[in-house]
């Protein structure tokens, strides 16, 4: 009752229709009312039906009778009505196809925008990759040049550590030769402080010696001056004949003066001499010289020591930059074994990117299957359980890309040899 | 003298990656962005010790440059190891049936490639 209400919603059919059968009753039991007697007396009597055959074959006349009249009375009705629901019905068909147009077209919009939306993801997704591509080679760029620059350090130090023992060994040379030769001097005294004391003894003997003949030449000025005095006094009483003899005379004193003072000044600086040596013996002047070469002995060995101290500071240095150096070029290795991620990543994007062209290529199925008078969407789902099965397959067969960086991937060794 | 080591691999980072770590180890390292182009290297006449290549490349992929390879006059022991992100055994037993030495699942830490590295080429 309800779908027939539904479909004549507006139409009254229905009451109508109970008047027409009310009418078409009324008409058969009249029918009937004055039929039956003629039936019975013309048909069933003479036929000898009992009266219950009579009966029944009465009313199923009646009710036979009643159903053309039912539909004789309400024919003017219905046709009316059938005629508004024909039409209902076309039109209903017709808004049915504008509907599904306007979904199609819907959805073709909702699929485009779709695209779009994956187009500018994918775009995003591939500059995302580029980005990271370009920064993972700046990065490798980066730590060879540290690493680099590190080997570069380890050199200079090396040959520093070299130079400096070059050095060294040059100084222990230098302070070797520098040791002899003050131990030398050292000893040079010693062996010598005879021998000066031999030759300062036999000068100031000499000196002795110079000194008396200093006195002989002072006595001979003096006897030459009285003898030039004499000469002037006999050259006086000669008169004009002793003139010249005189200014010889004089010559011969100024000469007599002259070497007494020469011999006055070869003496004293004779007896300065010989002082000197006889102060000289005192006071042996080499032995300072000798506690000076000791200093300087002393200091030559502290800067030995002290160059020790450098070349094994150079020597710890190095093997602790080196060993520093060896961590850095094994941190720099794992470093560019991590960048490998970023292929990993791109790889899984580029998997993703795939499956999605999968997926759109399936969905824009959709609309263009709807527009089809006869559309069968079943294999849809079953393709797209085949997109999604083959993504988590091809994914399956790749390494999880964040776990494992040196434990199985899969249950597989992530190294193996064969 | 130092060993040279061939890498076959079309991403960028991939060849920088490794390419530096060998440098830095002391390898001779030389490379080529696909199988088709380490094939054309390898008969121009360089004679690499060890050939590291990716599975998945444009061209010419890893499984069919390992073919060719095998194939070539005087690189029929010549070790090769395959550096890629797959990693399913019918993979990893494809690439031994033709004459893959390893098989390496990326990413790889550069002391572990360094180590295996040296047991396919001892003496390294």
């Amino acid at each position: 009752m309800e779908t027939i209400l539904r479909l004549f919603p507006r139409s009254g059919l229905i009451p109508k229709l109970w008047a027409a059968n009310l009418a078409a009753i009324a008409i058969a039991s009249m029918i009937g009312w004055f039929c039956s007697p003629w039936l019975h007396d013309t048909v069933l009597a003479p036929a000898g039906v009992s009266f219950a055959g009579d009966i029944a074959i009465t009313t199923l006349l009646s009710m036979l009778t009643l159903i053309p009249l039912s539909l004789l009375i309400a024919w003017p009705f219905a046709h009316e009505e059938l005629n508004w629901l024909r039409m209902a019905i076309t039109e209903k068909e017709h808004d049915k196809d504008v509907i599904a147009s306007k979904r199609i077209k819907q959805a073709t919009l909702l699929m485009d925008i779709h695209l779009r939306l994956d187009a500018a993801i994918g775009s995003q997704l591939d500059e995302v990759v580029n980005d990271t591509d370009s920064s993972a080679i700046a990065l490798i760029l980066n730590v060879r040049k540290l690493h680099d620059d590190a080997a570069t350090l380890l050199d200079y130090l090396g040959s520093s550590g070299s130079s400096a023992h070059d050095m060294e060994k040059e100084i222990e040379g230098s302070v070797a030769s520098i040791v002899q030769i003050s131990n030398f001097v050292q000893e040079l005294p010693d062996m010598i402080r005879e021998d000066v004391k031999t030759v300062q003894m036999a000068a100031i003997k000499e000196i002795d010696g110079l000194i008396g003949f200093i006195e002989v030449i002072k006595k001979i000025s003096q006897q030459t001056n009285l003898l030039a005095l004499n000469a002037a006094i006999e050259a006086a009483r000669a008169g004009d004949a002793g003139r010249g003899f005189a200014v010889v005379a004089v010559e011969v004193r100024k000469l007599s003066d002259r070497s007494a003072q020469a011999a006055i000044m070869i003496e004293k600086g004779l007896l300065g001499a010989q002082r000197t040596m006889l102060e000289g013996l005192k006071l042996s002047p080499m032995d300072k010289q000798i506690a000076d070469a000791g200093e300087i002995v002393g200091s030559i060995r502290e800067l030995q020591k002290n160059y020790d101290d450098i070349r094994q500071y150079y020597k710890t240095l190095f093997v602790v930059v080196t060993e520093h150096n060896t961590n850095l070029a094994t941190e720099i290795a794992e470093m560019l074994g991590h960048i490998q991620y970023q292929d990993v990543v791109r790889q899984r994007i580029e998997r993703v990117a795939s499956a999605m062209v999968l997926r759109n290529d399936l969905l824009m199925e959709l609309p263009r299957r709807l527009g089809e008078s006869q559309a069968d969407l079943t294999e849809l789902p079953t393709q797209m359980q085949m997109v999604l099965d083959e993504y988590l397959a091809n994914e399956a067969r790749h390494a999880p890309a964040a776990t494992n960086v040196t434990g199985p991937a899969d249950g597989l060794p992530k190294m193996e040899l064969f | 003298m130092a060993k040279t080591i061939l890498i076959v691999d079309d991403s960028a980072t991939m060849v920088m990656s490794v390419k530096n770590n060998l440098e830095i180890a002391g390898f001779k390292v030389e490379t080529a962005e696909d199988g088709a182009k380490a094939l054309a290297k390898l008969k121009g006449g360089i004679k690499p010790d060890l050939i590291i290549t990716d599975i998945n490349m444009p061209n010419m992929g890893g499984m069919e440059l390992i073919k060719n390879v095998r194939a070539l006059p005087g690189f029929r022991f010549t070790p090769i190891l395959t550096l890629t992100t797959e990693s399913q055994a019918d993979k990893r037993e494809e690439g031994k049936k033709l004459g893959a030495t390893g098989w390496l699942v990326k990413p790889v830490g550069g002391t572990d490639l360094l180590k295996i590295i040296k047991q396919v080429l001892p003496g390294a």
